[in-house]
């Protein structure tokens, strides 16, 4: 696996002109949060993705009833690779790694202007900001429903089982979405060419 | 089955007991803990006392070889919820993979098939829990007209639970309302009598798809390495050996009956196109060779497809299949996809 210079080429490195919202006041947050977030990035096209089934798993077909339906993704030119098993169905686990991998990709171009790294940023604010608010000693009743409703935005975005379920775009999916909030995927850990 | 090392079950016990009973089964710490969380999910959805010695249970069980999928009662297949219960095969993800693939030919219009009067008919011969007829139906009706896909099965077990999948898989939404343009049927017949042929023969065939029985009596009563503990002891052998009743053709072997008689079936229903289901290389050979010595005019094109046919080949595979013909010619045919050689298909000339 090596990170070609060719990457170089094909991924636009060009500064992004996406910024950090800025906020004023709580009342503000809210909105704004929902407002100024960069779109959820797009898989790679799958062209640039190599795909790859369980090896050693034997004879297959009718002789082996396997459950594991693994699936893991290579995007070439940055050599990321991640891997989906959230669920037992392969084809699901297909579509998760590609937004697992349009995720992790957002984040190797734009750095702390990914979206992921958005969100990070505005839930830090949030917190600091509250903490600041509690020393105060004083709250009125107004601003602390802002800052639950500002939370709730804030965790709705970072979830990850949010992936999960706009994935269920066409179809019900049964089981699927019963899926439970922890562990919904598993990220294996990044293996960045050398 | 090579055994588990003490070291690993240590490590899964300090997990939590149940991950240490269901890696006999599992084989791995991953794919065990991945489990316990689907079982975990199914007790927390359906018992409501003692969940704590239910899911013990279970593990328990699971461990020992009894299907993930009994246990649950389902396997998703492609966007589908499949019911699964004990005397009908569970559906593979390489019949998936193939299925899959099928429909996206059909959609690109390539097999020149239902493309310009937005008609199809498709059948699917050894249908079990209806996995083929009812993925193909939900990825193609939206591009035909009129859809017609029929399932067909021996075993009365499997006719109802097909049938009892349409039902919960409309009731999901994942396959449009029937009660209108029923396009969806599944049938109960044995595909050695000829009245199989005489009800079908009076209409028009586009697409044959089969999965048949295909593991060799030897192979399952040995086991040997090829057929899982889980698959022998739990799945039912009118599912996947060949039964003994039927006299075998000449020139065929006892695990390739099915084919010989689907072939015969193919030449009277004529369908465009056939996609077989085959257990390794050696017998997509067997069956090719066949094929290709019984219709020498046929004016078609034979293709090998892996488990994955929608994967790029990994370059240490080879493209072409080398087929020996009885006069000591041989013929090549294309291979294409990942993984182990599974499926043959066959487009016919008009
Ligand atoms: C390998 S299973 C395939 C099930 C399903 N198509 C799948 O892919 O999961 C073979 C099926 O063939 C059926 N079968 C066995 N003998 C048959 C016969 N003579 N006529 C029709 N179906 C038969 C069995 O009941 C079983 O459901």
């Amino acid at each position: 696996m090596s990170r070609s210079i060719g990457f170089l080429t094909t991924l636009p490195l060009v500064p992004s002109t996406r910024a950090i919202p800025r906020f004023h006041s709580f009342s503000t947050l809210g909105a704004a949060l929902l407002k100024n977030l960069p779109p959820r990035p797009k898989p790679p096209p799958d062209s640039e993705i190599e795909e790859s089934y369980l090896k050693g798993s034997g004879p297959g077909g009718q002789k082996i009833n396997k459950t594991n339906s693994a699936v893991q993704l290579k995007h070439i030119p940055t050599g990321i690779v991640v891997k989906s098993q959230a669920t037992r169905s392969r084809s699901q686990n297909r579509k998760l790694a590609r937004e697992i991998l349009a995720q992790k990709v957002d984040e190797f171009i734009n750095g702390d202007q990914s979206r992921s790294a958005i969100v990070g940023a505005i839930k830090k604010k949030k917190a600091d900001s509250a903490a600041k608010k509690s020393r105060r000693k004083y709250r009125r009743l107004e601003e602390e429903e802002e800052v639950a409703n500002a939370e709730v935005a804030a965790t709705l975005e970072d979830n990850p089982d949010e992936i999960a379920e706009q994935s269920s775009d066409t179809t019900n999916l049964g089981r699927i979405p019963n899926i439970g909030i922890h562990n919904n995927y598993r990220l294996e850990p990044l293996h960045w060419a050398t | 089955m090579p055994r588990i090392s003490p070291w690993l079950f240590r490590k899964a016990n300090r997990h939590s007991p149940n991950v240490a009973a269901l890696l006999p089964a599992c084989r791995d710490l991953p794919s065990a803990i991945n489990e316990l969380r689907w079982l975990k999910e199914h007790v927390n959805g359906t018992a409501h006392l003692a969940k704590g010695s239910l899911l013990a249970r279970l593990c328990k069980k699971r461990g020992q070889g009894y299907p993930l999928q009994y246990i649950l009662g389902s396997q998703p297949f492609g966007p589908l919820d499949i019911k699964c219960r004990s005397g009908v095969l569970i559906p593979r993800p390489e019949t998936e993979a193939y299925t899959y693939h099928l429909a996206d030919l059909i959609k690109s219009g390539s097999l020149k098939i239902g493309g310009s009067k937005h008609d199809l008919s498709v059948v699917d011969f050894c249908t079990g829990t209806g996995c083929i007829p009812l993925l193909l139906y939900a990825l193609l009706y939206q591009k035909f007209d009129h859809l017609n896909v029929l399932g067909v099965d021996i075993s009365t077990q499997a006719i109802k639970l097909a049938r009892g999948n349409i039902d919960h898989n409309t009731r999901l939404g994942n396959l449009p309302d029937l009660q209108l343009n029923h396009g969806l049927d599944i049938m109960q017949e044995d595909i050695f009598h000829d009245e199989v042929i005489e009800k079908l023969k009076g209409r028009n065939w586009d697409v044959m798809v089969s999965n048949p029985p295909y593991i060799s009596r030897r192979a399952w009563n040995h086991g040997g390495g090829q057929v899982g503990y889980s698959v022998r002891k739990y799945e039912p052998s009118l599912a996947l050996v060949p039964r003994d009743d039927v006299p075998i053709p000449v020139n065929w072997n006892h695990e390739d009956i099915f084919y010989a008689r689907l072939l015969k079936i193919a030449r009277h229903l004529k369908p465009r196109a056939i996609l077989l289901e085959i257990g390794d290389k050696e017998q997509a050979r067997r069956v090719i060779s066949q094929f290709l010595q019984n219709n020498p005019s046929a004016n078609s094109e034979v293709q090998v497809w892996r488990d994955w046919p929608d994967l790029a080949s990994a370059g240490d595979k080879d493209c072409l299949l080398e087929i020996p013909m009885q006069d000591g010619s041989s013929r090549a045919i294309p291979i294409q996809g990942d993984g182990n050689i599974r499926s043959i298909f066959i487009k016919l000339g008009a």
